[in-house]
């Protein structure tokens, strides 16, 4: 495949050429899919300089692994999985060096979640839709990585709650709390932002 | 509500429910306000979230990141050096050097000790 083929080729194509060594139909991937990888590093790990360690480290990892990708899901997916992997090996580390998080101990001790009321709040009226999306991610933010990661996985990968178990290296039951707790956590979240308006 | 039933009504609304206990979330919600309060909650949360993810662009242009990558896999695909296996002869003479300096230091002594009897043996 000439070099001016590799825009025009779909992925399917690039990632044949790339299995055979050609480093120019791989990079061709790299460029097409960097902001999808990068945008999930980044919604896992909250910060931009780890979000690029790891997108760049998914893409070695993605060329090394080329012939193992058997085209069951798009390549983009494929690589997705990569880095959310590599992320969650880079979370267990930071939690080997954090203390238990307030959020994780509430959780284990039947926390708020399960006796608040229910919030039924419109917190688009008013609110741009640039605007909204920068409440909701600073209501992530402020979430524990487990939750958070739940959420990511359930809410944005569209993962199964089995998947998010097996990826997470943690039970159905511990899946469904935190999801649980992430949701209603940022219901309380939101809720309160909008009385503050 | 208690805590198992609020996580089979989220399982409900995520569709991880057994058709059977689906069936049954369905009943309950026709009769129990709370739980339907409750997934609505829910449902607003994951819809605000489906709404929220913003396109994010990596801030670093095409040519830097990819020269980072291609850097990387060069250096870890370099043929990494075959440790040379001391030859047999080799570790033979590792060994016996030093023994054949302790047998000499140990015959020189030995001699030495002959030596000194034989003068005290003139002496007497």
């Amino acid at each position: 495949m000439s070099e001016k083929d590799h825009s025009s080729a779909d992925d399917r194509e690039l990632v044949k050429a790339a299995r055979e060594g050609d480093m120019a139909a791989f990079e061709e991937l790299v460029a097409r899919h960097r902001d999808k990888i990068y945008a999930r590093a980044l919604s896992m790990m909250r910060n931009e300089e780890e979000a690029i360690d790891l997108s760049q480290e998914a893409w070695v990892k993605g060329w090394q692994r080329l012939k193992q990708f058997q085209g069951e899901s798009s390549f983009g997916t494929w690589m997705t999985r990569i880095v959310i992997n590599l992320c969650l090996d880079q979370l267990r580390k930071h939690k080997r060096h954090r203390t238990e998080s307030i959020e994780a101990m509430d959780e284990e001790s039947g926390g708020v979640e399960r006796q608040m009321p229910v919030i039924t709040i419109n917190p688009t009226a008013g609110l741009e839709r640039v605007e909204l999306r920068q409440r909701i991610d600073r209501a992530l933010g402020q979430l524990s990585h487990e939750h958070r990661t739940v959420l990511v996985l359930h809410e944005f990968e569209e993962m199964e709650y089995k998947e998010i178990a097996r990826t997470m290296g943690c039970s159905i039951g511990t899946v469904m709390s935190r999801l649980f707790y992430a949701r209603r956590k940022m219901a309380a979240l939101l809720a309160d932002l909008k009385k503050i308006e | 509500m208690d805590y198992d039933a609020q996580l089979k009504l989220q399982a409900y609304l995520d569709g991880e429910l057994p058709e059977g206990e689906a069936r049954e979330m369905a009943t309950r919600l026709a009769q129990d306000p709370e739980a339907v309060g409750l997934l609505g909650e829910l449902r607003q949360t994951r819809q605000w979230l489906k709404a929220s993810e913003a396109p994010v662009t990596l801030p670093e242009s095409r040519e830097f990141f990819w020269s980072k990558i291609q850097r990387e896999i060069q250096r870890q695909e370099q043929p990494t050096p075959i440790p040379q296996v001391p030859s047999f002869i080799y570790r033979l003479r590792q060994i016996l050097v030093p023994l054949s300096a302790v047998a000499a230091m140990a015959l020189v002594g030995l001699v030495a000790v002959r030596v000194a009897g034989w003068f005290g043996g003139f002496g007497k």
